[in-house]
């Protein structure tokens, strides 16, 4: 018997209309854990890497972690695992709320979804059965309706994950909403259920999970709650979730704003900050299951006389639909809410609006190109250009590429694409964090910020935060570090806040399992997903040339603040970067070493 | 001798439920949780709690066929699990309360019903919020 796990994927083929259960080799569990070291793998097993995103053998898997089911503190993480219609490379996604929990529960660590459905269906997965039901009568209904209609038949004690407009017309940065509040955010995975005619999938599990000593397992997560109430970082997280993190990036000269032709915010002051925002439109505080943190947040928001009830504003959306867009904070909460409805991911849209807009108010592409006018703090503007987006019409099917696509397409500057391997960068300009340039560069989905956190490091010494050296060495640590917490699979905001660090997950992960694993194994398991990813993407034609930023960040400083007149060194990164592929034991070329594979124990694509 | 929550203010973090369910099995089983958290969204952001209020006009004690509910002298309602016979499946208990106070975990095991850990209940400990209160 298993503890932690249940060694059981559902594999599901929806061209068909089966399913299937299927056990993997039983030393997978151990070497990878789960959630990103083992997605990685499968990924490999199944060779996706040759596969067009949009085949039908191009499968999605949705994975847990083997601390899921337990409430130790921050596991309510699922994560999918696939080759990205954004970026056609490597992929996780990852989504909070309870999707995590209650598929788990159903009795499955993961499913792997097959095929394509010649009509549109949702799933029903719980423990006393799979169905696939027709769902052409949610087809076209955005994600807040789709959702409140299934939870009419479905009811509360389950989670739903459903898809917008947006990913049923195959918006390349369509993203997958969950329990009304939480999405699978980056990188297009809502397009490849739009693609598999996939609406929905409801989640219903009300089993148990068994674990190897659960007295002291839930016991002792039970007890760190009361840690939480007295720790100051956990209570400031709770209060403000990711709405504080504006006042950290407008304190160091990094916020995205007006696609990234400054690093502070004039919206900041006025009203596109913590306390205004928390005083005039949240409601209430949300949490993930079993989370003692609350930092999601409940908001209502007027706009044109009606209300809209949104999760968040998050961090992410705050700088990259607003102060990228130089919106206030009533436009950007209204666009946070289009955006969910539509089911469209709010970094990659953003980004690329902020894209067109920055073209417009030069004057390099007008009205007529695009059918409607944008400018800096045009919310309806920019509304109408979301839902042109969702539904592929007139420009909005250009602007559903991607800022690069989109550049290139209308000729416009590559520049000011801010994007890496496709994917939209998030809200912390590279100028004023070599760590981040770094992180960025060689982030195994694109531009991504939660792969590696090095600004933590650097925010309280410029010397460093501008300095080009350590930066390998220090990405590669948060890197591994974070592939642990991946596959276990864990928020990455516990291990901010919380006294839970590598060292006490592991002791829970062997409390799950009945496992002996010490630090330096997690720690394993981390850069052995990191190394898997990698070599997805090897396999993908990436390499170094690929590990480049927006030549914007290389060109034009930055005009104020604490990071004023930073702009990147080209030879320094590329400097940086040989460091970066020399600490990994990587090829200059940053290609994974054969004896770097093999003191991991990775082995090549292909089915065993 | 009852429960209180500030439902109001509830994050949906179900931590009240896990302590629960804990207590009842051992494990993390919410089928055996006393409590139900039951997010309203998105029409509204409010959560609805179903729990055992101890009620003064306990219906489920009305309606019990073999008096395996009893009030105590806390004011509490208590199930005697060795007397319940689940009304052959009927569970007549839990179609009596009117708060859907009483819940039914399958399998033919008796219903799950509040009796607030006896005067230490473990909800109450957990609650990142402290929402919870004995009344």
């Amino acid at each position: 018997m298993s503890y932690g796990y249940f060694n059981k994927i559902l594999v599901i083929d929806l061209s068909q209309k089966t399913t299937e259960i299927i056990s993997l080799p039983e030393d997978y569990w151990r070497k990878h854990v789960g959630g990103k070291c083992l997605g990685s793998r499968l990924l490999l097993d199944y060779e996706t890497y040759k596969e067009d995103p949009f085949s039908p053998s191009n499968p999605i898997i949705l994975l847990t972690g083997s601390l899921t089911g337990s409430n130790v503190p921050g596991a309510a993480k699922a994560s999918f695992y696939c080759k990205s219609p954004l970026t056609g490379v490597y992929l996780d996604s990852t989504c909070g709320g309870s999707v995590a929990f209650r598929l788990k529960a159903s009795g499955y660590d993961g499913l792997i979804i097959m095929g394509k459905s010649a009509k549109p269906v949702y799933l029903v997965i719980s423990e006393k059965k799979v169905e696939i039901k027709s769902a052409e009568h949610l087809w076209g209904k955005g994600c807040f309706e789709a959702e409140s209609e299934l939870r009419q038949e479905y009811g509360t004690q389950c989670s739903v994950a459903v898809i917008g407009p947006a990913g049923e017309n195959k918006v390349k940065y369509a993203n997958v909403h969950a329990d009304f509040y939480h999405q699978f955010g980056r990188g297009g995975v809502g397009a490849l259920f739009g693609d598999k005619n996939l609406k929905a999938m409801i989640l219903a599990g009300e089993g148990v999970v068994p674990f190897y000593n659960p007295t002291e397992l839930i016991g002792k997560s039970l007890d760190m709650v009361n840690q939480c109430r007295t720790d100051q970082k956990a209570l400031f997280r709770g209060q403000y979730g990711t709405l504080s993190t504006l006042d950290l990036t407008q304190k160091l000269g990094i916020v995205s704003v007006k696609n990234h032709t400054d690093g502070i915010s004039d919206q900041y002051e006025a009203d596109l900050n913590r306390n205004y925002i928390k005083s005039n439109y949240v409601k209430r505080n949300l949490a993930c299951f079993s989370c003692p943190v609350p930092c999601g947040k409940g908001s209502s928001v007027p706009y044109k006389g009606l209300t809209y009830l949104v999760g968040g504003p998050e961090y992410e959306t705050m700088s990259l639909v607003g102060t990228n867009n130089d919106l206030n904070a009533e436009g950007t909460l209204y666009l946070n809410w289009l955006c969910d409805d539509l089911g469209i991911d709010t970094v990659s849209g953003g980004v690329t609006l902020a894209c067109a807009n920055e073209a417009f108010v030069r004057g390099d592409i007008s009205e007529r190109d695009l059918g409607f006018a944008l400018g800096w703090g045009n919310v309806e503007g920019l509304a109408q250009a979301f839902k042109s987006i969702a539904y592929r019409e007139g420009i909005g099917d250009l602007l559903a590429e991607g800022s690069k696509k989109f550049s290139e397409e209308m000729r416009l500057d590559l520049d000011r694409a801010i994007q890496v391997k496709n994917m939209e960068i998030p809200g912390y300009d590279p100028r004023g964090t070599t760590g981040y340039a770094l992180a960025y560069a060689v982030a195994d989905r694109g531009g991504c910020h939660r792969r590696a956190r090095p600004v933590y490091k650097e925010q309280d010494d410029d010397e460093f935060r501008f300095s080009y050296k350590g930066k390998g060495s220090l990405v590669k640590e948060l890197e591994d570090t974070r592939g642990f917490y991946h596959s276990l699979i864990i928020c990455d905001f516990m291990a901010a806040v919380y006294p839970l660090k590598v060292k006490e997950y592991t002791e829970m992960l062997n409390l799950a399992t009945g496992w002996d694993m010490d630090e330096a194994e997690s720690m394993r398991v981390g850069e052995r997903a990191i190394n898997q990813s990698r070599l997805f993407n090897t396999l993908c034609g990436i390499s170094r040339k690929d590990d480049i930023l927006p030549g914007r960040f290389f060109k034009d400083p930055l005009k104020r603040g604490r990071a004023a007149g930073q702009v990147l060194d080209p030879e320094k990164f590329q400097e940086m970067l040989s460091d970066y592929y020399q600490v990994r034991g990587w090829t200059d070329n940053g290609l994974p070493t054969e004896s770097k594979l093999d003191e991991l124990g990775i082995q090549g694509g292909g089915l065993r | 001798m009852r429960l209180k929550f500030q439902a109001r203010d509830c994050t949906i973090c179900n931590l009240c439920t896990i302590a629960c369910s804990f207590k009842n099995t051992g494990i993390i089983n919410l089928k055996h949780s006393a409590i139900k958290i039951n997010p309203q969204m998105p029409d509204s952001l409010t959560v609805k709690i179903n729990y055992c209020s101890q009620c003064v006009q306990a219906y489920c004690v009305e309606a019990c066929p073999v008096k395996a509910l009893n009030r105590v002298e806390d004011g509490r309602v208590i199930l005697n699990s060795e007397l319940c016979d689940t009304c052959q499946g009927e569970y007549k208990c839990v179609s009596a309360c009117k708060f859907s106070g009483i819940n039914n975990p399958g399998d033919g095991l008796p219903p799950v019903k509040c009796d607030v850990c006896n005067g230490d209940p473990q909800c109450v400990k957990v609650c990142p919020l402290q929402l919870i209160s004995i009344v």
